[in-house]
């Protein structure tokens, strides 16, 4: 496109001022084409000197293509080589078929070689786990970066080491290697597989699938194969050698299959090096430092028997800290998850069936997922999350069941973990929680994040919302009447500056709690402060007053030393204490 | 402006209007009288109207209206629950996703849907009567596209003006090179230029202006200006393509008639902008002008000395 003139540019930005914005209705109509000629032509004129309107006319715009969704397959993988492509097709075909011949072969022979020789990207990739700290420049930066610059070499390591006889490959992996449990890597695993995914979230780990499809059911299969047997089963068992190799080696396998894809290099190196590691640490089999190397390493796809996958929001942002439940059609047995930094989740050892799934993180819309899960052919169920109102704060007692009946693995490990991981506290110490506890109710006291309060009696493996005179604990939608209105002088709100400007939903959020003694106080928007004294089933409202004036800034933070003495301080910095259980207040 | 002759149309208009209008309205479902609606209507049609509108013109506007968003949205700002139970199944979703959008970053998309939602639920008083932006809505466009150009107005009153700030400071860190001023041009030729340049372009419409300012100013591709114009990105590039031609030659024209010979204009075509910068850059600290600090694709050489 030919450039105009600079001094055109220049004359066309000191048109004169736009004044007579055109309000959003009419700026509606005309992006829509529904005005009128002559309106039309006015409004254009005014958008040929007015910069802002313009962007508002841009940003208003419908989407035209879906939100960039998180599954996109890597544009430019390791496949955009010819020759890769071929190599891994070649490579497919050969693990497909011995593939056929190891499975066949694992069946009779436990724990013997033939299963490190089945799976040698298993084991490829668990050396490099195992060798994270010997190089952690190869494993360790970000497999996302490598990505694009390691697929070439990955390629034909990786497939290389995907051929069984590949001697070269047998060599290195002589031994399965790391012993970490895939039961540890439940959480973890996540994490690893956080490490892949960056951008385009699944674009890493499902880059896998997507990117080769072909390949990395292969790789699953491989996997699957030489874990048949010990998958279900936890590696806390250790069967034999190869088994609970094996079933780590799954775990870091499909991170290896990533990792191939991602950093091929890096398990191919360390292989080198690591021939022995593997076996000490492999007889070692502590799960703890295993679980440490297991989060460094690649993520995976899931192994045989496990069933993981991501989570992010519309934008392709992972969403962590998101609660994933695993509910069995047919057992009681429900298991929960939480995404890790990374959004991805693993669970273990679930028997094949039909289950489903579900994501909820605050903020975003719960969602499901029907499924039906082939123990031998783990899969990807990745969640989307829309934006959405905060729907759950309670969590179904129901479906309380944290402790898996039919495997003895997975939550043995993290019970304490998931508990705790699973209490709502979203980034408050957890040991608040306990601080919070009010004397001899030992309930605990917990706001979620949308501004909503509940309760525990079980130290928070339930929680309640609790509704503070009828303002209903759930933010969003449920706007109830407030029982007083609460002016929000918007004026005032905007030229305190953004931080302070955020005009919340007026009297529906709390964003302070405190409890002293019996005593319960929650402050929040619009200055809002409520005690209760009997453990939340009766609140009454606090006016603070301080010298004449009633308080209406958001109230963020709430300190109660006992049921007489408090302070509270509020969005606009102000600090209001109260010596006699909020009757009378003064301003700091 | 509310002379009594709009308003009587209107009214006349409305009426006769009413029964048909208030059908297609649905407003029974949502809690809004038939009474109630022929006010609201009465009233956007009097906002828009003005004494020389004829009837059919008038006829031809409220016919025009999406009147069941109206009075969706107008039962809203009045409190209806049963009208929010509606909105929000419908809108709520949206509302957030368009934030999203619009702010691509999830806390200030929240923060941005929360206060607009705020706005509409008419958390706001004034005279003890609530005051809802639905309120503001005469359903000219889609309840959903004036949400969505509520949430842009938002955003850009709040973030882009400061962003507009930040990109300055930046524009300097990045050390855009300064050049000395050409000291050949005299004051007169750059006026002259000026001059030239302006009677150029405002014998351009609205539209190729606006196609101009969009491109070259605020640095948007072929694509997004032509769904904001609604016709296909084609047209757009051909438009861009031929008014970059006929700019030059027109310009040089416009300087010869002022008296310049043809090649003294060429060559003040060639010219640094760098001194005429000099008013530019004043006008700018003056008026608000909202396109003064935006794109660096213009190779804007401020002067820092000016700035």
């Amino acid at each position: 496109m030919q450039n105009v003139p600079k001094i055109v540019r220049e004359r066309l930005r000191a048109a004169t001022p736009a004044v007579n914005h055109p309000d959003a209705d009419v700026l509606t109509a005309f992006a829509e084409h529904s005005l009128p000629e002559l309106e039309r032509d006015v409004v254009l004129e005014h958008l040929a000197r007015c910069g802002d309107c313009r962007d508002i006319v841009a940003l208003a715009l419908p989407a035209m293509e879906p939100v960039e969704r998180a599954i996109k397959p890597s544009p430019r993988g390791w496949l955009t080589w010819p020759a890769l492509r071929w190599a891994f097709v070649a490579a497919g075909v050969v693990v497909v078929a011995s593939v056929g011949i190891m499975r066949y072969q694992a069946r009779f022979q436990r724990g013997t070689m033939s299963a490190s020789y089945k799976a040698p990207a298993p084991q490829a990739e668990t050396t490099e786990a195992k060798n994270q700290p010997l190089t952690p420049a190869l494993v360790a930066p970000p497999p996302a970066e490598k990505r694009e610059k390691t697929q070439a070499p990955a390629a034909p390591a990786f497939a290389d080491s995907m051929i069984v006889n590949n001697a070269v490959v047998a060599d290195k992996k002589s031994v399965p290697g790391v012993a970490p449990p895939p039961a540890v890597t439940q959480q973890f695993h996540g994490s690893a597989y956080g490490n892949v995914t960056r951008r385009g979230v699944a674009g890493g780990t499902v880059g896998g699938p997507a990117v080769s499809n072909q390949y990395s059911a292969n790789q699953w299969q491989q996997q699957n194969i030489a874990q048949n047997q010990a998958a279900l089963p936890t590696p806390s068992s250790p069967l034999a050698k190869q088994q609970s190799a094996a079933p780590s080696a799954n775990a870091q396998a499909p991170a290896a299959g990533q990792g191939a894809g991602v950093s091929g290099a890096a398990p191919v190196a360390t292989l080198a090096q690591n021939t022995d590691a593997n076996l000490l640490q492999y007889q070692a089999a502590a799960q703890p430092p295993a679980a440490k190397d297991i989060m460094r390493a690649k993520p995976a796809l899931p192994a045989p028997g496990q069933i993981g996958g991501h989570v992010v929001d519309l934008s392709g942002a992972v969403v962590s800290n998101a609660r994933i439940t695993v509910i069995p059609a047919k057992t009681g047995g429900v298991t929960n998850t939480v995404t890790d930094s990374q959004g991805a989740w693993l669970i273990a050892g679930l028997p094949t069936g039909n289950y489903r799934v579900q994501a909820e993180a605050p903020g975003f819309a719960t969602t499901v997922q029907d499924l039906h899960y082939d123990a031998n052919q783990p899969s990807m169920y990745s969640f989307i999350l829309s934006p959405g109102s905060v729907s759950e704060t309670v969590e179904v007692s129901a479906q309380a069941a944290q402790v898996q009946a039919d495997t003895a693995s997975v939550d043995t490990t993290f019970t304490t973990n998931r508990n705790i991981s699973q209490i709502p506290v979203n980034g408050r110490n957890v040991t608040q929680l306990v601080a919070l506890a009010p004397g001899g109710l030992q309930t605990f006291w917990s706001l979620n994040p949308a501004g909503g309060l509940q309760r525990s009696f079980d130290q928070g493996k339930t929680w309640q919302a609790v509704k503070v005179n009828g303002i209903p604990a759930l933010n969003g939608a449920r706007l109830a009447v407030a029982t007083e209105t609460v002016e929000v002088t918007t004026a005032q709100a905007k030229t305190k500056g953004l931080e302070k400007s955020r005009k919340k939903v007026a009297a529906f959020t709390f964003r302070a709690l405190a409890v002293a003694g019996s005593d319960v106080w929650v402050g929040g928007s619009g200055g809002a402060l409520y005690r209760s004294s009997d453990a939340g089933n009766h609140w009454t409202r606090v006016v603070a007053v301080a010298s004449g004036t009633a308080l209406t800034d958001d109230v963020v933070s709430l300190e109660f030393s006992d049921s007489q003495h408090g302070k509270f301080s509020t969005s606009a910095g102000e600090v209001w204490k109260t010596a006699d259980a909020g009757q009378t207040w003064q301003k700091q | 402006m509310s002379s009594t002759k709009p308003i009587s149309a209107v009214q006349s208009v409305v009426n006769e209007l009413l029964a048909d209008l208030h059908a297609k309205s649905g407003c029974e479902k949502i809690g809004l009288t038939r009474e109630s609606f022929a006010v609201i209507l009465c009233e956007v049609g009097s906002k828009h109207a003005t004494a020389s509108s004829s009837e059919t013109e008038i006829r031809t506007f409220f016919l025009s209206l999406r009147v069941d968003e109206l009075a969706l949205a107008r039962a809203c700002a009045a409190g209806v629950n049963a009208a929010w139970e509606v909105f929000l199944t419908k809108f709520r979703e949206k509302l957030y996703l368009s934030a999203l959008r619009i702010a691509r970053e999830e806390s200030a998309a929240r923060e941005l849907a929360d206060t607009l939602y705020a706005d509409l639920y008419g958390t706001n008083t004034r005279d003890g009567q609530r005051v809802s932006k639905l309120a503001s809505y005469t359903g000219r466009g889609s309840l959903e596209g004036w949400l969505r150009t509520v949430l842009a107005q938002e955003y850009v009153n709040r973030y882009r003006r400061t962003k507009r700030l930040v990109s300055l400071d930046e524009e300097s860190e990045e050390g855009i090179q300064f050049a000395a001023p050409d000291p050949e041009p005299a004051a007169a030729a750059d006026q002259r230029l000026g001059q030239a340049t302006d009677e150029v372009l405002a014998f351009l419409s609205g539209e190729d202006r606006m196609v101009l300012s969009a491109y070259y100013l605020d640095g948007r591709t072929l694509a997004e200006i032509a769904r904001m114009l609604g016709v296909h990105e084609s047209t757009i590039s051909r438009k861009l393509d031929k008014l970059a031609k006929s700019l030059r030659k027109q310009i040089v024209a416009a300087l010869v008639r002022r008296g310049m010979s043809r090649r003294q204009a060429e060559e003040a075509m060639e010219v640094d902008v760098r001194d005429l910068q000099l008013d530019i850059r004043r006008s700018f600290a003056q008026d608000s002008s909202p396109a003064a600090f935006s794109e660096k694709r213009v190779e804007a050489r401020v002067p820092e000395s000016e700035g």
